[in-house]
């Protein structure tokens, strides 16, 4: 006959501890397992870290997101601490000569700078070297610049979409990641057509596969990708 | 004289329970935060944040499996049913596991930002119109509400100010939830991941929560055949002494029809407590014992045994040429019917 558990009685009790106690003994081995297997193969998106901290001067261009081209023409990314932009900040600072200090992110040859301090530094602003690059339909991934270039590693795919638009949304400089190098580069600069930010559009294309339309321009060392989000299509 | 142990006996069998489930979790936890890292790829140390939110969030999912398991394991061995005795503190602890990793995931996906954390989490994606891209947070976001809801009225407080069949039907929602759960981490997770072994667990799974309910389904009772005003419940002698059969009408609560001394009683299916399956129990102590925690009804009244004051609905029956019919008329709750005799 089976045997009738009621809990409330010590006699029960005592009778299913032989039943159950192997498989309690199974489901523990079974967790164990399943927590040391799933552990193993995470992917690990980054600890959000900068590789140091860096000083430098030169030329501050406000837009579409806020960079420095140094006097030998390396054009570094902007950005603030967290999730945010320094706009606020660059904006009466377009054109001038500045220093900044912050955490160093870098990828490749590509460098970001998250500032800790953005003031004017004495002599002229240098116009930078532009070099009008054409039109241009691009495929590739819009992510946040901050994570894509090295603070994650590199933050993409729709699991950081929220996150990465988060970023978009404080500010922070988005950057295309294109699927061939363009122009000798993956990680392209960000702007809309009329070289203001980004349109809240982009969110929707963000951390995702996208062929879209724009037009490039170097800037100092960096590729700036002016693009026209309307014409953003899944490829 | 029925046993009012219910009142005085319940603390081991919980405390065993409460620490048994706790070892569950500490062990997932344990190896997953504290072993699992040195063995990780030197490419693929995982931070903090993101080891906590996988740890926390893959725990919540397998708890809820295990949980939407009990019941139709039960029903398929009743030596299971000690599962389910307490099954409800193993749903706030997994409210708890999950509200971690809904923590972890604010603190680092939604934070540092000028806006609020929780705003960023409702606007961060708004990306509706899409399947690969969709915010996915939603899906969590319901599940672990319902987790919360759930948890909240968890409490046998609860069960009486809501009435059972108000309060099972709310906490039936853990089904929306744990399919939600799925969708959050098929539409989330598995979107990045590298490798095939989280969406291979999830599959299985989610495939044995599936599987073990269509098994126990197929244990229910067919419809019973009318006979006149009255339903045919079959041959006297497919009740076992102590036993209980279903019998379900083609309209109304199931029945439940128990066989002690000798004589025939009916009452319904649905325990006064959390509407267990009275059928699935057993005569103990001369009362008619639940299977799920052990409530118990007099055979001829449907009443609990005082100081206890549920009652159920009660059944006329009769033995016609051997088999047994039911009145599918069901009397108030505590009605005395004095139980058939077999001849």
């Amino acid at each position: 006959m089976t045997p009738f558990f009621i809990g409330w009685s010590a006699r029960s009790g005592l009778r299913a501890l032989g039943f159950l106690s192997p498989i309690v003994v199974a489901l523990l081995t079974c967790f164990g397992a399943l927590a040391f297997a799933l552990a193993v193969v995470s992917d690990d998106p980054g600890g959000g870290d900068v590789i140091g901290e860096m000083r430098i001067e030169g030329t501050l261009i406000a837009d579409p997101y806020p960079m420095i081209v140094t006097d030998a023409g390396h054009t570094i990314l902007l950005s603030g601490g967290g999730k945010s932009g320094i706009q606020d900040e660059a904006r009466p600072l377009d054109g001038k000569r500045v220093k900044a200090f912050g955490g160093h992110a870098r990828r490749g040859d590509r460098d970001m700078l998250l500032v800790y301090e953005l003031s004017a530094a004495s002599g002229e602003g240098r116009a930078p070297t532009r070099e009008p690059l054409g039109s241009w339909r691009l495929t590739g991934e819009i992510c946040d610049g901050k994570c894509v270039l090295g603070v994650m590693r590199p933050g993409n795919k729709p699991v950081h979409k929220a996150c990465a638009n988060v970023c978009f949304i404080g500010g922070v400089p988005p950057v295309f990641v294109a699927t061939t190098p363009v122009a000798g580069t993956r990680y392209l600069l960000m702007g809309g057509p009329d070289n203001r930010a980004l349109p809240d559009a982009a969110r929707d294309h963000m951390a995702a596969l996208r062929r879209m339309d724009g037009t490039l321009e170097r800037i100092g060392d960096a590729i700036v990708f002016r693009a026209d989000i309307a014409t953003a299509v899944v490829p | 004289m029925p046993d009012i142990g219910r009142l005085r006996k319940r603390g081991n069998q919980e405390i065993v329970y409460d620490l048994t489930a706790l070892a569950l979790i500490g062990v997932y936890i344990w190896v997953f935060l504290w072993i699992a890292p040195a063995f990780q790829h030197v490419t693929r140390p995982l931070d903090a944040y993101s080891a906590r939110m996988n740890a926390f969030g893959t725990c919540a999912f397998l708890l809820l499996t295990v949980i939407l398991s009990i019941g139709p394991l039960v029903r398929l061995d009743p030596r299971f049913a000690p599962l389910l005795y307490n099954r409800r503190h193993l749903g706030v602890m997994t409210a708890a596991v999950a509200a971690t990793h809904a923590d972890a995931a604010l603190d680092w996906y939604f934070s540092f930002s000028p806006y609020d954390r929780f705003e960023m989490l409702l606007r961060g994606n708004t990306s509706f119109q899409q399947v690969h891209g969709f915010p996915f947070e939603l899906f969590g976001i319901f599940a672990f509400s319902v987790l919360v809801l759930l948890a909240a009225t968890s409490h046998d407080f609860w069960l009486r100010f809501l009435t059972p069949r108000v309060w099972k039907t709310l906490h039936m929602l853990l089904y929306a939830a744990y399919a939600s759960v799925v969708a959050h981490i098929a539409l989330g997770a598995l979107q990045a991941a590298a490798n095939p072994l989280l969406a291979i667990v999830v599959l299985a799974c989610a495939t044995t929560v599936a599987t073990l309910h269509i098994f126990a389904s197929r244990r229910r009772a067919e419809t019973a055949a009318i006979v006149g005003a009255w339903l045919d419940a079959g041959p006297v002698d497919a009740i076992a002494e102590d036993h209980g059969i279903v019998v379900t009408p083609p309209k109304g609560e199931a029945i439940a029809i128990f066989r002690h001394a000798g004589r025939l009683s009916a009452v319904t299916n649905l325990c006064a407590h959390q509407n267990g399956p009275l059928g699935e129990g057993r005569v103990v102590d001369g009362c008619i014992t639940c299977p799920w925690h052990g409530y118990q009804y007099r055979l001829e009244d449907g009443c609990a045994p005082p100081p206890f004051t549920e009652k159920l609905a009660t059944y006329r029956l009769r033995i016609a040429e051997g088999r047994v019919q039911v009145d599918p008329v069901a009397n108030p709750p505590g009605t005395l019917v004095e139980p058939v005799t077999i001849p």
